[in-house]
């Protein structure tokens, strides 16, 4: 009963996907742009006559890159864990296991335009607060495959077995402004625009746990004579209220000393250029920053090693030499602050756009078709080494019902499909979207999914 | 609100999941993983081998040494003999001189005498056969208080940094007795047992073709009390390797044996024949000139190891000898060993359903 309900869990889990760490959808529905400059800053002013205030607009993500809801699946079916079963998952993991969790949740944002004359574009700005968590682990595949496989096939090699993880929470403070500027002029829609964009983020960190030290090397001697560990480990954690270390527990913990335990400072740039008003490109490097936890801080760190050679039929009492064996174990404690940096990455999105229309003075095209690149520099909280591509299309029925439909090659996933819709009723914008819809169809596609939701008031 | 929310999104998400991927596993696989490692070492010097190393010896003390026959009443008035002795205590056989760090001597004297051993008296260790010689001493030691008539005096002592050859002399120095009326020595003599244990050597000379076998008994657990195979799968398999650095300037002949102490029977032997280790050479002051290292191979199954987990002693069986050193004797200092290690390299099958 136990297993079956642990596998169920495990199952959900693998369903979820890592890849839906970045909300393509919000780019794919131009009726999200203002929200979705929080990941391409230079989308700042789109679909906006003159402003927008969003509330509580969520944005959730699970994911795992190891599993996925199709191996679950075929484990239930065939009622037996067989060594075929098991190779072909190990075959599959890939060199770092990710597992990952996130939140982003703006819960206040104004954005509004100032135009030039005839209602021009120029300047936008957008001004707010959000919360975001982040976590994920990360696992060795050579952990798996030493327990599964045993050591020989690492003789003679060092070999990380270290997990790592990494969890931030914080909110911010945001402030956000593009500008666009006609450098090309050749005729009413022949024209050239670039759009720089930046988010200026004042961060309050509320918790945090960072690993940027998770080293636990095996060496194994080829004639297996002694196998050494070689440890070089940090850890540091903080958190609002007092923060519990591995001695103490959560009972302790007094709310009413809620109270930031980083700050930091956070940067998004952005430029975007359109050509012949329907092709647009951006590029933009997000998440630039860090945030330096000085409350409530407590650091672990182990630099050591061990060598294991035998049991010493020398020394009865202390016959694996318990002493070393400890020293490796046990971390030395210190309450020193540190920084945590921001999991920045880099975006290039481009968009072909069909059919321009206007309705209350506002453009819009009814066919939207965009490609998005999204390459992240380590395997670090939201950010995955895999680049992704991402194909969207939207369509855009009297800019009252937007929606569409976009597939995800690449990632930490190889393929997702999810789609959007969002409605423009009056002032109200609201909508809701998925990355990743296909699990509902085929267990095959079953790395994950997300969800997000957003409303919004126009004006 | 927030923490909430996000817990009734993931708890309503893993509900639904649950029920889809309705999991009900009946058959597990065998586990198969091939391992290399580092089972048990140990290193043997010259103080580890008891035959070499270690003296047990005891004497008689007769009355007639202290100047009384038995059997006869006797007024013995306050005697002071210089000494009494002396009493010789080979070393060992194989041992022609050595210079120690640590030598522990255990003395026990039983005094049968009808008299007192009175407080003075001295029991001196010492390297020649004579008293009249003050630097050939290597240790005295001085009653404190009279030895009662029938009391057994016991003292144990480190010596450091000292020589002795084959040989200990012992002498009961400056005897004296307050001694005693109407009193009778019986043919009983009082007894001296002494045990010499070489601690720590700086250079033994040995002498050339000796030959010995030392046999020791060590108790070993390999954590299955109920010495069930734990799932092991009878396609288990492997190879044990024995590495050994020889550097004793003795020739040896090795073998383990398991000791089941359920069914009192050896029951298995780690080496199909024992190792045939060949001693290093030695410079002028006991250094080992070469070490010989060597490698040997056994192959073993499950069935072999099941039976090894069952003992729970081990029977380490060295045969020694100096057979081949050119004579007189053979070098040996505190830098000389034998090391030995073994591994394995180990494929291991375990039936999970049976766990």
């Amino acid at each position: 009963m136990f297993t079956k309900k642990l596998l169920s869990i495990v199952a959900v889990l693998a369903a979820l996907n890592s890849t839906a760490q970045y909300n393509f959808s919000q780019i794919n529905n131009p009726h999200t742009h203002n929200l979705a400059a929080s990941q391409l800053p230079s989308l700042l002013g789109d679909d906006m006559r003159t402003g927008e205030i969003h509330f509580l607009n969520p944005y959730v993500g699970f994911g795992n890159n190891f599993i996925s809801a199709y191996d679950i699946q075929q484990l239930s079916q065939s009622g037996k864990l067989s060594n075929e079963y098991i190779d072909g998952i190990l075959n599959k993991i890939p060199k770092e296991a990710n597992l990952w969790a996130g939140l982003d949740m703006p819960i206040f944002n104004i954005f509004f335009n100032v135009n030039k004359k005839a209602r021009e574009p120029f300047l936008s700005f957008g001004l707010g607060m959000r919360a975001k968590v982040d976590v994920n682990f990360t696992m060795n595949k050579d952990l798996f495959s030493l327990a599964y496989q045993g050591n020989k096939q690492f003789a003679g090699e060092t070999v990380n077995l270290s997990p790592s993880m990494n969890f931030l929470f914080y909110n911010e403070y945001f402030l956000a402004a593009a500008g666009q500027f006609k450098i090309l002029n050749l005729g009413k829609l022949k024209t050239i625009t670039v759009k720089p964009a930046m988010r200026l983020r004042m961060l309050n960190g509320m918790a945090s746990l960072s690993m940027p030290d998770s080293r636990i090397d095996m060496y194994t001697e080829p004639d297996g004579r002694y196998i050494e560990f070689n440890t070089q480990l940090e850890a540091n954690m903080s958190s609002s209220v007092d923060t519990p270390d591995v001695e103490s527990g959560l009972g302790d913990i007094d709310l009413k000393s809620l109270k930031a335990s980083g700050k930091g400072l956070g940067l998004d740039l952005g430029v975007g250029v359109t050509l012949f008003e329907n092709i647009k490109v951006h590029v933009g490097i997000t998440d630039m920053g860090s945030i330096n936890f000085n409350r409530n801080a407590i650091n672990y760190t182990k630099n050591a090693s061990y060598t294991y050679d035998g049991v010493d039929l020398n020394d009865p009492e202390n016959t694996i030499n318990a002493g070393s064996l400890d020293e490796i174990i046990q971390p030395d404690k210190s309450y020193n602050s540190y920084r945590m940096p921001l999991p920045t990455r880099f975006i290039l999105s481009g968009s072909y756009q069909l059919k321009l229309k206007q309705k209350r003075k506002v453009p819009y095209y009814v066919h939207n078709m965009s490609l998005t690149y999204v390459q992240g520099f380590s395997n670090y909280l939201s950010s995955s080494r895999s680049p992704a591509l991402n194909m969207g299309y939207a369509y855009n029925f009297k800019n009252i019902i937007n929606t569409g439909a976009n597939f995800t090659l690449g990632g930490l996933n190889k393929f997702m499909g999810g789609g959007h819709l969002g409605l423009r009723l009056g002032v109200i914008k609201l909508g809701f979207a998925s990355n990743n819809l296909l699990p509902i169809v085929s267990a095959k596609a079953g790395r994950g999914t997300d969800a997000s939701f957003y409303f919004g008031i126009y004006f | 609100m927030k923490k909430i929310y996000v817990i009734l999104l993931g708890f309503g998400m893993l509900l639904s999941a649950c029920s889809k991927y309705n999991t009900d596993l009946n058959e597990f696989p065998s586990w198969d993983s091939d391992w290399v490692l580092p089972l048990v070492k140990g290193k043997v010097s010259f103080e580890n081998i008891k035959q070499l190393s270690n003296a047990k010896t005891s004497f008689d003390v007769p009355s007639i040494d202290i100047g009384y026959a038995s059997g006869v009443l006797l007024n013995v008035p306050q005697i002071s003999i210089p000494e009494v002795g002396p009493y010789k205590q080979p070393l060992s056989d194989w041992i022609h001189a050595i210079e120690f760090d640590s030598l522990e001597i255990d003395l026990s004297f039983t005094n049968v005498f009808p008299i007192a051993v009175g407080a003075g008296t001295k029991f001196s260790f010492r390297r020649t056969p004579t008293t009249a010689d003050p630097t050939n001493i290597i240790y005295q030691h001085t009653v404190a208080s009279d030895i009662a008539p029938g009391q057994n005096y016991t003292f144990n002592v480190d010596v450091i940094n000292n020589s002795v050859s084959d040989t200990l002399y012992l002498y009961l120095e400056q005897f004296n007795s307050p001694g005693g009326n109407n009193v009778t020595f019986t043919p009983t003599p009082s007894k001296i047992s002494i045990e010499v244990q070489i601690i720590d050597i700086k250079k033994v000379e040995l002498f050339a073709n000796k030959f010995v076998v030392e046999r020791d008994t060590i108790d070993i657990d390999f954590g299955n009390e109920d010495t069930e195979t734990g799932g092991l799968d009878t396609s288990s398999y492997g190879t044990v390797n024995f590495f050994i650095d020889h550097a004793l300037p003795i020739n040896c002949y090795t073998q383990i044996y398991f000791y089941d102490t359920v069914s009192n029977s050896i029951s298995d032997s780690l080496l199909s024949s024992p190792l045939n280790l060949v001693g290093c050479t030695t410079d002028a002051n006991g250094d080992p000139t070469s070490v010989n290292s060597s490698k040997n191979s056994f192959a073993i199954s499950t069935q072999r190891i099941d039976k090894i987990k069952k003992a729970t002693k081990a029977i380490i069986v060295f045969r020694l000898n100096t057979q081949g050193y050119a004579p007189p004797y053979v070098m040996m200092s505190d830098k000389t060993y034998l090391q030995m290690q073994i591994t394995g390299d180990l494929h291991l099958s375990f039936n999970l359903n049976s766990l």
